[in-house]
């Protein structure tokens, strides 16, 4: 009984210790946070995402990109001002981002924001972006909602789940000239979008839409169902973890067809199990490493040679966000003393109004913050690429031949 | 008055004079004399204040806000939802004794109430209404959920709703993702935060995104008046009830009362402080999916309560702070990993072992009343063995 | 509502086949149950464990990554059964000493119980979360195994993995019958059931019972999870996690406390899960399959067989 109490009063006194270090911790941050930036003259470009926890896989790669960029573009580019980065660590959770974005949008130097990296995040913090008149680029949300909310501050630098669902269709019927093809998806903001636009192009084709929940293993009912419609292929709008189970339990219960996801699945890790060997991911992506570019397989050389691995999915936009916000800063001509707020505006209405070559594609905005034109890569799953897939081309092109 | 009543009027003035002894014994025994009688003195003036103690406590509560910013008054008003949660589970799990794992359920039903009913981006709207309007509808649908599944589940053993309030929090969820008219799993956006003119001027509070210290007002008024209520809950007929049904539901029927009725209004009263705290968060964060509401958080609030102090309403307020707030603090300072467990992931392990060694060393909680300890520490018939013939046994 | 009576074949036959492995988790649930009255929140975190085992053990350790055949692959799944089921029954044995031991000997509530039984679940699940152990990522299972189609059944395609699976599970069900019902330990395992106090009085050793349940339950566990994670092809810090409830679900569907209803709950609730998707779109499979829990519990709360080890 003696040694509990003990134990009490020291767990009692170990918590009160724990409050009254994060909230003295607490004051000392907020000292230094108004009191940053004095001295040099810096600019800083936030970004929000997945660094750490679940989906790291997802945001490391991107961060990699954006990291990168800030550095290169503080090498090449001309500016009056050193280009800084100021990284939120949001773990790709919509209720965790908006503080995150509350701090960046405090922070005096902060120019522009390159994120956040899904959209369920963008969708929690956007309003915050856009009331503090601050431009944000995500590189990766894909969720075509998003441009509906009327920002006027939001661009989004890849294509969307419908653009990519329709091209995902068209590849599928003309490409791999499949025509009954299992329509799956995981039920997510994501995929199941993803998976009605591709359902709802493909018309007679598409045999059926079949949900599954991620979050568990077993999808022997779903694959049943599937089974039964005596498909050629089978689209699943998701994830790679999910994709992978598809693929494993697929083939063991005998559906021997085509498998073509979208980006979601294009994760190095789905190459590591050989059920995946042949499978087709499309993404609005353009992989450096294995990319038809030769330009982009030298910038996936030096971006190797510089970080230490190829550049992951959507490394190129978190890249080219950057270049373009650099670009936009040099254009505008503003120094140390421009108000940031002149340097925001100034930002949003570059990156709005010009056309810019970027890495990866040509940037061009439309008034809701979307790309004009976007493009959608073919790849095939094999663990000989150099990031677990091998580039088969553009879609448009693959379909025009 | 008749001198029932009065006699309970005379126990709950009695009562309510608490005791350093009450909440922290350990350190009460190892305080000189002078020390614990000065502490005990203060808290029977604390006690003689009445109402005015719930103004000051919300004015220090309210206060929090002030020092420290933008960035982590959203932390703030985070910790505030849950903590809102965590009184109204403080009910049900501490007060009426009742195991709901399920909480964050009518949580999501308020949120979502918010959503439908605000001009959103929902694709089907039955009502348009003010976002302040939409609160007593919020809380009241909460509520009504809460009746409708606790009337046939609370006649079921305990460990059973356990289970039956996971498996209605899943199928919340799920209901949610599938159905089209919530936009099943890409949520709804767009959600308008309440504003509010100063009557008689033309002053308006825009309880925006840039302002999180004002949303922390207004979760301050909401947490002292359920402090208030519960409080006189608890001092009410229906709280000795719910004494009476933990400590011995048997006896309690036997002695006239009306055990599922008592339990079902618990849970109703947990039900719309959900609901009021989704309403909070819809509101808010202006953005809601399925994925806002995982059960992780039933169990965190579940934390929250345990952790503080089981049926105590300062308890849960502090276990919030702990389970929501710490580790946000952590991460703004910087910090990601403590011994190799990451501050957002890790605090569920840690957690889970404080539930455990809580439970075997102080089952009341850091923050408890004498009385709710003992219950907790012992004299349970259930799974009793060493209370009965200890002696026999070596 | 458009059926599709097609799929019925595959359907029944994947369906049974989830059913077995859910009666083999379900065990663990309804001997502690059966025996301590408490729901072992813990148990699908114990589960987990017998999955790692393999995978830290043949994976990590000794790299068996290749098909094998023959003599090899008969006896590492007989050193498999045996690790994952130490393993987790390990566990499980650690897990009653440590947690529940000492809240037994308080007579403490039954809140205390399960407020300790859902930490202890999400202490293990979490732990094995962080990186110096599984990682937030899945792992492959080992694939010392090949899938190969090993039978057709009434036109659905069974592989090898599967087929493995549910034979254990059967000679599991009848080892553990027999167990119960046909040996000292067994008898004195259904007098604690029965009552604990009048077991002691009579000199049975309830600790040690105790013990032995949860060691049963556990080790039964691992080998579930053995099996689950080969028959996935899967290793990950929540494989647990819904197999957990549903397992659960079953043992309360089919009677908790009641092994023989394991089975029963099992299997049932594996078909209706499957089955269901046959009319309704698979996204509702776990709304369906928890309201069939909700449902069995406010109309029938002691199941198909009824409850208790003991009553028979």
């Amino acid at each position: 009984m003696k040694r509990s109490r003990s134990t009490v009063l020291m767990a009692s006194l170990a918590a009160l210790a724990l409050v009254a270090a994060a909230c003295g911790g607490g004051e000392e941050d907020g000292d230094t946070a108004t009191g940053g930036g004095g001295g040099g003259c810096t600019w800083e470009i936030g970004t929000i995402g997945a660094l750490s926890g679940d989906l790291a896989t997802v945001g490391g790669p991107i961060a990699e990109g954006i990291r990168y960029g800030v550095e290169q573009a503080n090498e090449q580019m001309d500016l009056a001002c050193e280009l800084t980065l100021n990284e939120q660590d949001s773990q790709g959770a919509e209720d965790q981002a908006p503080p995150l974005a509350q701090t960046l949008v405090q922070s005096e130097n902060l120019v522009a924001v390159v994120g956040p990296y899904f959209s369920g995040e963008t969708a929690a913090v956007g309003p915050t972006f856009e009331d503090a008149g601050v431009p944000f680029l995500t590189p990766s949300a894909t969720n075509p909602d998003l441009s509906t909310n009327g920002w006027t501050n939001f661009f989004r630098l890849v294509g969307t789940d419908a653009q990519q669902g329709e091209e995902a269709a068209t590849y599928m019927t003309e490409v791999e000239g499949l025509s009954n093809i299992v329509v799956m998806h995981d039920n997510s903001e994501y995929g199941k979008p993803l998976a009605d636009t591709v359902a709802s192009t493909l018309g007679d084709s598409a045999a059926t839409v079949i949900a599954l929940n991620p979050e568990e293993t077993d999808h022997s009912a779903e694959l049943s169902k599937a089974l039964n419609e005596d498909p050629d292929g089978i689209f699943f709008g998701g994830y790679q973890p999910e994709f992978s189970e598809i693929l494993k339990q697929g083939t063991e219960q005998g559906l021997d067809v085509v498998y073509v996801s979208g980006d979601g699945s294009k994760a190095p890790e789905l190459s590591q199990d050989p059920s995946a060997e042949g499978s087709i991911v499309l993404c609005p992506c353009d992989d450096p490493a294995v990319s038809t570019n030769e330009e982009a397989n030298q910038f996936a050389e030096d971006f190797e040679s510089a970080v230490g691995e190829p550049p992951g999915t959507y490394a190129t936009e978190g890249y080219d966000g950057i270049q373009l916000v650099a670009t936009a800063l040099q254009e505008g001509g503003y120094d140390g003393d421009t108000p940031i707020e002149e340097i925001r505006t100034g930002i949003q209405e570059y990156v709005a109004n010009n056309t810019y070559e970027g890495l990866s594609k040509t940037y061009e905005f439309d008034e809701t913050g979307e790309l004009g034109q976007v493009s959608i890569f073919a790849y095939q799953t094999s663990s000989e690429g150099a990031t677990g897939f091998e580039q088969l081309g553009l879609v448009s092109e693959l379909a025009g031949q | 008055m008749s001198a029932s009543t009065f006699v309970d009027r005379m126990r709950t003035r009695q009562k309510k004079a608490s005791t350093l002894e009450d909440f922290l014994p350990g350190l009460s025994r190892r305080l000189p004399d002078g020390v614990r009688s000065v502490v005990n003195q203060m808290f029977g003036l604390w006690a003689s204040l009445g109402f005015l103690r719930y103004l000051i406590a919300g004015a220090l509560l309210a206060s929090i806000a002030l020092p420290l910013g933008p960035s982590k008054d959203e932390v703030l008003v985070r910790t505030g939802f849950f903590a809102l949660a965590a009184l109204g589970l403080n009910v049900v799990v501490g007060l009426a004794g009742l195991l709901d794992l399920g909480y964050v359920a009518f949580f999501m039903i308020g949120a979502y109430t918010v959503g439908l009913m605000t001009e959103s981006s929902a694709p089907v709207h039955p009502l348009i209404l003010d976002a302040w309007f939409v609160l007593p509808l919020a809380v009241a649908i909460a509520m009504i959920t809460g009746i409708i599944l606790g009337t046939p589940t609370l006649r079921l053993r305990g460990d059973y709703l356990a289970i039956v309030t996971l498996g209605f929090h899943e199928i919340t969820r799920q209901t949610a993702k599938n159905l089209g008219v919530v936009n099943g799993s890409r949520g709804i956006f767009a959600i308008p935060a309440p504003d509010f003119t100063i009557p008689g001027t033309s002053i308006t509070v825009d309880f925006g995104p840039l302002n999180p210290e004002l949303y922390w007002f207004v979760l301050v008024v909401f947490i002292v008046l359920a402090l208030f209520m519960i409080s006189r809950l608890q001092d009410s007929r229906i709280g000795r009830s719910w004494e009476a049904i933990r400590e011995d539901e048997v006896a309690a029927a036997s002695m006239g009362i009306p055990v599922v009725k008592m339990k079902l209004y618990a849970f109703a009263i947990g039900a719309s402080t959900s609901g009021l705290a989704g309403w909070a968060l819809a509101t808010k964060v202006g953005f809601i999916n399925p994925n806002t509401f995982p059960l992780l958080s039933s169990i965190l609030v579940l934390c929250a309560v345990v952790i503080g102090g089981i049926g105590s309403s300062l308890g849960a307020l502090v276990g919030a702070a702990i389970v929501f707030g710490l580790p946000e603090m952590l991460r703004e300072l910087g910090t990601n990993e403590i011994l190799g467990f990451d501050v957002q992931t890790g605090r569920i392990a840690i957690f889970g072992l404080l539930l455990v060694l809580l439970m075997i060393f102080r089952p009341g909680g850091f923050i408890s009343s004498t009385r709710r300890r003992a219950e907790l520490g012992g004299g349970g018939a259930d799974i009793a063995e060493e209370s009965v013939t200890p002696v026999l046994v070596e | 509502m458009d059926c599709n009576t097609g799929a019925f074949p595959n359907l029944f036959v994947t369906g049974l086949i989830l059913g077995m492995l859910y009666a083999l988790i379900a065990l663990g649930y309804t001997m502690v149950y059966g025996v301590l009255k408490l729901i072992n929140f813990a148990h699908d975190a114990i589960f987990m464990i017998g999955a790692a085992s393999i995978f830290y053990l043949f994976g990590v350790w000794f790299g068996l990554n290749e098909p094998t055949g023959g003599v090899v692959l008969v006896s590492l799944i007989a050193v498999g059964f045996l690790v994952s089921g130490l393993a987790s029954g390990g566990s499980a044995v650690l897990l009653e000493r440590l947690a529940y031991r000492p809240l037994r000997r308080r007579g403490a509530a039954r809140l205390s119980f399960l407020i300790a039984a859902v930490g202890a679940s999400f202490f293990i699940t979490y732990l094995f979360q962080q990186d110096f152990l599984l990682g937030t990522s899945e792992h492959n299972f080992p694939g010392f195994m090949a899938t190969e189609s090993a039978l057709t059944i009434i036109g659905a395609q069974v592989n090898n993995r599967r087929v493995l699976a549910v034979l254990t599970a059967v000679a599991l069900f009848l080892i553990l019958d027999f167990f119960v019902n046909k040996t000292r330990s067994g008898r004195s395992i259904r007098a604690v059931a029965q009552d604990i106090d009048a077991a002691r009085l009579m000199g049975v050793n309830v600790d040690r019972v105790v013990a032995l349940t949860f060691f049963v339950g556990g080790f039964f566990g691992g080998i579930a999870g053995f099996l689950y994670g080969m028959v996935f092809s899967k290793v990950a810090w929540n494989l647990g996690f819904f197999p957990g409830i549903k397992a659960f679900t079953a043992a309360v569907l089919g009677g908790i406390g009641n092994v023989r209803g394991a089975l029963l709950g099992g299997v049932t609730l594996g078909l209706v899960e499957n089955l269901s998707t046959l009319c309704i779109g698979a996204e509702w499979k776990n709304p369906i399959a928890f309201s069939v829990l909700v449902l069995v519990l406010i109309f029938r709360p002691t199941g198909i067989l009824g409850e208790g080890l003991s009553a028979r």
